[in-house]
């Protein structure tokens, strides 16, 4: 079974995010800010990242660097997800190789389509 | 008529030249012509007078010469032989011999006491006796008988000397001063008696006797004088007459001579006019000419050439003085001009220079700069002390939190500075300047931290709001989705996911507002298909069209299908409102898209047959946060941001949007373009 690391500071995300994930057959692991998100990677095998951008402690965008150098981690498939929908924030958060930039709130089906597809692509 | 002298110097004077030649010219004739003729009268009667006298003198001599003749003959010896012979032959011949010596009609004869001629130069006479008196007195010695002068001696033997024997007596008619006379062709003489009949017939071209009372007079024809004559011809006067024609000969002469003469004397007064009055008015209309120029090309530089020493060079020595002064006054002027010009620019660039500071240092030190340039006086200095300065001008700026005035400091200058009444106002002038500039800066700081500190807010309270909103959203769906509601649980849910939606439309639209007025709204313009986008819009409203049973039409003959520049986000956007508003506000009838496109802008009309809107409303319509009071209105929720945010995105897109209604119950068209071209 597929595991997707939900990084998220809000409870109410992640709790979301999670529900719908179990709903869709994944197992799912939290983290609340970068640096959690960067322990739980070294420690378990994740086939999907969701990561939020702002964050304390580590932001999603320092997280990602760190993710993207690791050889260990920077093949997995990785989404953001963000409050932030200018277009600044998005070409930042693609440019860090993420495949996905979802804004929130997000469309349940959407989200679930994205997933799917991103999940497809860590596969091959 | 006379404006050709009026209006030249030259014609004035060519008149005045003209006049002062001619005028003696022609008094000279006239008095010629009425006075002369007198004088000469005059002059020739009194000539032919003297004439007279000298006629008169030389006969009067000429018969006391024959009268003494007479008496010499008298006395010869051979005069005895008279008494030898009554008729003596011999003293005949001696006085017929005697007689013709004289070139002029006379005879000799003596007469004895029976008054008897008893010797003659005529020998027809001889024996004939006269009627003479012959006891004549010996000292009256001539008488005049029958114009006929008798000239007498008496003879005495020369033996007895008392003894009278004959008297010898010499006849001379009168005829004979013919000879004296002058006769010419115009002048006429003669010699008339008591009775004032002429000696000589035809001698006078009229009658003597128009001379009977007058010693002279002027006929038409003659000038004729009348001088008696002296002893023994006192019953005689001379007669001249002069041809008036002869008299007046020079002055007629002259006269025609004159005439003759006027056409080169007038030609010459008027070469001379015209030359002299060329020469007069030259100078003048060189003047005249240069001052024009000068008029003209406003060169002051240019100045007159002055010859000669006449009053025209006086005045152009005067002219070009007063051109040199005004010259040299004029370059003054543009100078001072000019560096006023310079003063004023840079007074200016000072007050632009203060006005662009933009924190209060710097507006304090650059001002002190400008002003120590300005007034090349670097010894001006700003003071921080809250203590006003004798020397100084204050500068206070408002504290607008206290709505009081604050003293921050002085610009110290120089006390004559202050002293000097125009200097002190352009001190104090700078210094409000300044203390205006410090309230600018002062206000837009305060401004600047309020806006940002709103913007700051918005975009936080956004963020915080969107968070939960995120989760009733996704948790809405979530049990829409994955959980088995029943119908009653399933439009609870739904109803809480639409009011979400609903409030976080609201948020996005405050937070995009927030953007604008921040100046943070991104606008990214790239090729776009606008028709694309309109018909997306449509799509996206269709159900809320068919819900209310709306006639939703598009229509775009008009459009040219292409790529535009443009923020498809932000046009799309604009196009969902514009066209969500139609529907929200029209029960009934049609809501109609019209897409057009010309070279320099595209263009969406949105009209409904809606409630429409009063004319006093429209522009109300763009202000932030309105809604109008309207019963119909008031169903409808909304920020009344939904307008206003979309003619602002459409002016970030070079755009408008444009109202027009014909008032409650009519409907209304919404106008939207943009600049393509």
């Amino acid at each position: 079974m597929a595991t997707v690391l939900v990084c998220d500071d809000e409870l109410m995300n992640r709790k979301l995010a999670s529900k719908i994930l179990k709903k869709e057959g994944y197992d799912v692991l939290e983290a609340t800010n970068g640096q959690e998100a960067i322990d739980l990677l070294q420690n378990n095998r994740i086939d999907l990242i969701l990561m939020d951008l702002m964050m304390p402690k580590m932001d999603g965008y320092e997280a990602i660097k760190i993710i993207k150098k690791d050889v260990n981690t920077s093949t997995i498939p990785l989404i953001i997800i963000s409050a932030l929908s200018d277009k600044e924030a998005i070409n930042k958060g693609l440019s860090l190789s993420a495949y996905e930039y979802l804004t929130k709130p997000f469309d349940l089906i959407e989200f679930r389509l994205r997933i799917a597809n991103s999940m497809k692509i860590g596969d091959m | 008529m006379f404006k050709f002298i009026k209006n030249s110097l030259r014609n004035k004077l060519l008149i005045a030249f003209i006049g002062v030649g001619f005028l003696p010219y022609l008094l000279f004739l006239a008095y010629t012509l009425i006075l002369s003729e007198t004088k000469m009268v005059n002059k020739t009667i009194s000539e032919q007078r003297e004439k007279t006298i000298d006629i008169s003198s030389e006969i009067t001599n000429h018969i006391s010469d024959l009268n003494k003749e007479v008496q010499f003959l008298a006395q010869l010896d051979l005069m005895d032989d008279l008494l030898i012979d009554d008729i003596d032959k011999r003293v005949s011949r001696l006085l017929s011999q005697k007689s013709s010596d004289y070139n002029f009609k006379n005879i000799l004869f003596a007469l004895n006491a029976k008054k008897s001629i008893i010797a003659s130069s005529d020998k027809n006479l001889l024996s004939r006796s006269v009627d003479i008196n012959t006891s004549l007195e010996n000292n009256n010695s001539l008488f005049i008988k029958n114009n006929v002068l008798y000239m007498y001696a008496k003879v005495y033997a020369s033996f007895n000397p008392s003894q009278h024997i004959a008297t010898l007596f010499f006849s001379y008619p009168l005829t004979n001063f013919n000879a004296y006379l002058n006769h010419k062709k115009d002048i006429h003489s003669t010699i008339i008696d008591k009775k004032n009949i002429s000696l000589f017939k035809d001698a006078l071209p009229f009658s003597a006797s128009i001379m009977a009372n007058s010693k002279e007079k002027i006929t038409p024809e003659h000038l004729i004088i009348k001088e008696k004559m002296p002893k023994p011809f006192e019953n005689y006067s001379i007669v001249y007459a002069v041809d008036k024609s002869l008299a007046l000969a020079f002055l007629y002469d002259f006269i025609r001579f004159m005439l003759y003469i006027s056409p080169f004397i007038f030609f010459i007064i008027i070469f001379v006019s015209l030359r002299y009055s060329k020469h007069i008015v030259k100078p003048i209309q060189k003047l005249t000419d240069v001052t024009q120029d000068i008029i003209d090309s406003k060169d002051y530089e240019k100045s007159l050439h002055v010859s000669g020493k006449d009053e025209i060079a006086k005045l152009s020595t005067a002219f070009n003085e007063l051109l040199y002064t005004t010259h040299t006054a004029l370059q003054a002027l543009e100078k001072e001009n000019k560096l006023r010009l310079k003063r004023f620019i840079q007074l200016i660039e000072t007050f632009n220079t203060i006005i662009q500071t933009q924190n209060e240092n710097k507006c304090i030190t650059t001002s002190i700069k400008q002003i120590q340039i300005l007034t090349d006086n670097e010894s001006i200095r700003f003071e921080n002390s809250t203590e006003k300065q004798s020397n100084g001008i204050g500068i206070e700026v408002n504290d607008f939190e206290k709505n009081e005035k604050v003293f921050i400091g002085s610009i110290i200058l120089n006390s004559d500075l202050l002293a000097d009444a125009n200097e002190s106002r352009f001190y104090h002038s700078i210094a409000t300047m300044i203390s205006l500039q410090l309230d600018r800066i002062h206000l837009i700081e305060r401004t600047m931290s309020a806006s940002n500190a709103k913007s700051a807010f918005i975009s936080n309270m956004s963020h915080e709001l969107r968070t939960p909103l995120n989760a009733i959203i996704g948790f809405s769906q979530y049990l829409i989705t994955y959980e088995e509601l029943n119908e009653d649980q399933l439009d609870v849910v739904s109803n809480i996911e639409s009011s979400a939606q609903y409030l976080l439309s609201m948020i996005n639209e405050i937070l995009d507002m927030a953007k604008i007025e921040a100046g943070k709204m991104e606008v990214s313009i790239e090729p776009s298909d606008i028709f694309e986008l309109v018909e997306s819009a449509r799509t996206m409203l269709m159900p809320l069209a068919q819900e209310k049973n709306l006639n939703f039409t598009f229509e775009y003959k008009d459009f040219e299908k292409k790529q535009y520049p443009t923020d498809a986000k932000m046009f799309k956007q604009i196009v969902v409102n514009l066209l969500s508003n139609a529907i929200k506000f029209t029960l009934e009838g049609e809501v109609s898209i019209n897409l057009s496109s010309s070279k320099e802008r595209v263009t969406v009309r949105v009209t409904d047959s809606g409630i429409g809107i009063k004319e006093d409303d429209l522009k109300a319509l763009f202000n932030d946060f309105t809604q109008l009071e309207n019963v119909m209105r008031k169903k409808h929720k909304g920020t009344g941001l939904g307008l206003s945010l979309s003619k602002k995105m459409a002016q970030l897109l070079h755009g408008d949007i444009t109202l027009h209604s014909e008032g409650e119950g009519y409907g209304t068209e919404s106008i939207f373009y943009i600049k393509v071209g």
